[in-house]
């Protein structure tokens, strides 16, 4: 058998099976485009709430941000400069403490003895 | 060429053109979703808010017919996969022993009928590109880029087809003769 016979025997068997009738183009269209309108809107609905809350969410940072820097402390030139005596704003700022031998041993014993003419 | 009936968001596709396959349209999506009018009717809907959206775009690299056969295919393949299977359940449970899988009226066995029944029986993707290819009068390229596999792939199937339906007709011709 041929392709040509198969094709027509199976086009043939194709178009005498009964099969329901399309419907209409104009009814599935317009369902089509209520439904494309719909989804258009609840788009631009999300796109509004989330713009919405991308703005909260940014006005809220600031205002916060805002809020810290007000209690931050700021060090006045004016006072630094008239003043001997400075101390960190925080702790936590300042470098860890490393004990220097040889700066601060000597100060810390208490002897005063000599040994070898050398004070200990 | 933008046509004055074109689509806003598919420059390339004009709606005449579109309602001229509406007809084979209804057909295709029929056979995605087991011969359910109402199922075939969402598809299509789904199919043209798809080109209405512009979610699926025509930028005339193949006929309009492949495109719009193409959507089809991938949304049943997609969204309807699952409701499928849901109404064949319900078929199987709501008419136990029936052959719910095409709308042929199997107590008639014509010829013709036992013929598209051989059709039906072949594998899922010999089906399609048997339906594409001989009902549809597309070439093998066109049925293979709507059925999302390669040319190559595509002849394998139809070649397979072919043999099967050959020896489903042999087989025919034979029990008629005989009868």
């Amino acid at each position: 058998m041929s392709d040509n016979d198969i094709r027509e025997v199976v086009k043939d068997a194709h178009g005498a099976v009964q099969r329901p009738e399309p419907p209409a183009f104009d009814r599935v269209w317009s369902a089509a485009e209520s439904q494309h309108l719909i989804e258009r809107r609840r788009y631009a609905t999300f796109s509004g709430i989330a713009a919405a809350l991308a703005m909260v969410a940014i006005v809220a940072g600031l205002w916060s941000s805002q809020e810290a820097g007000m209690s931050d402390d700021y060090l006045i030139a004016d006072s630094l400069l008239n003043t001997t005596q400075w101390s960190a704003p925080s702790d936590a700022l300042m470098p860890t403490h490393e004990f220097d031998i040889y700066q601060e041993i000597p100060f810390l014993m208490e002897s005063t003895d000599l040994e070898e003419g050398t004070l200990l | 060429m933008r046509e004055h009936d074109a689509l806003e968001n598919n420059p390339q596709v004009s709606l005449k053109a579109l309602e001229a396959l509406h007809g084979q349209l209804f057909g295709w999506a029929l056979s995605r979703c087991g011969y359910d009018e109402a199922v075939a009717e969402d598809l299509m809907q789904q199919a043209y808010v798809e080109v209405l959206s512009g979610r699926a775009r025509f930028d005339n690299k193949s006929t309009l017919k492949t495109f719009v056969f193409g959507i089809v295919q991938n949304l049943a393949r997609s969204q309807f996969r699952q409701m499928a299977v849901r109404l064949r359940l319900i078929r199987t449970y709501t008419f136990p022993g029936g052959d719910q899988h095409s709308c042929t009226d199997h107590a008639d066995h014509s010829e013709q009928q036992l013929i598209w029944k051989a059709v039906e029986s072949l594998p899922q993707r010999q089906r399609d590109i048997t339906e594409l290819v001989f009902c549809r009068d597309m070439t093998i390229e066109e049925a293979s880029k709507v059925m999302g596999i390669t040319v190559g792939t595509g002849r394998v199937h139809y070649d397979r087809a072919k043999k099967s339906l050959a020896d489903a007709l042999a087989e025919l011709r034979q029990k008629e003769s005989n009868l």
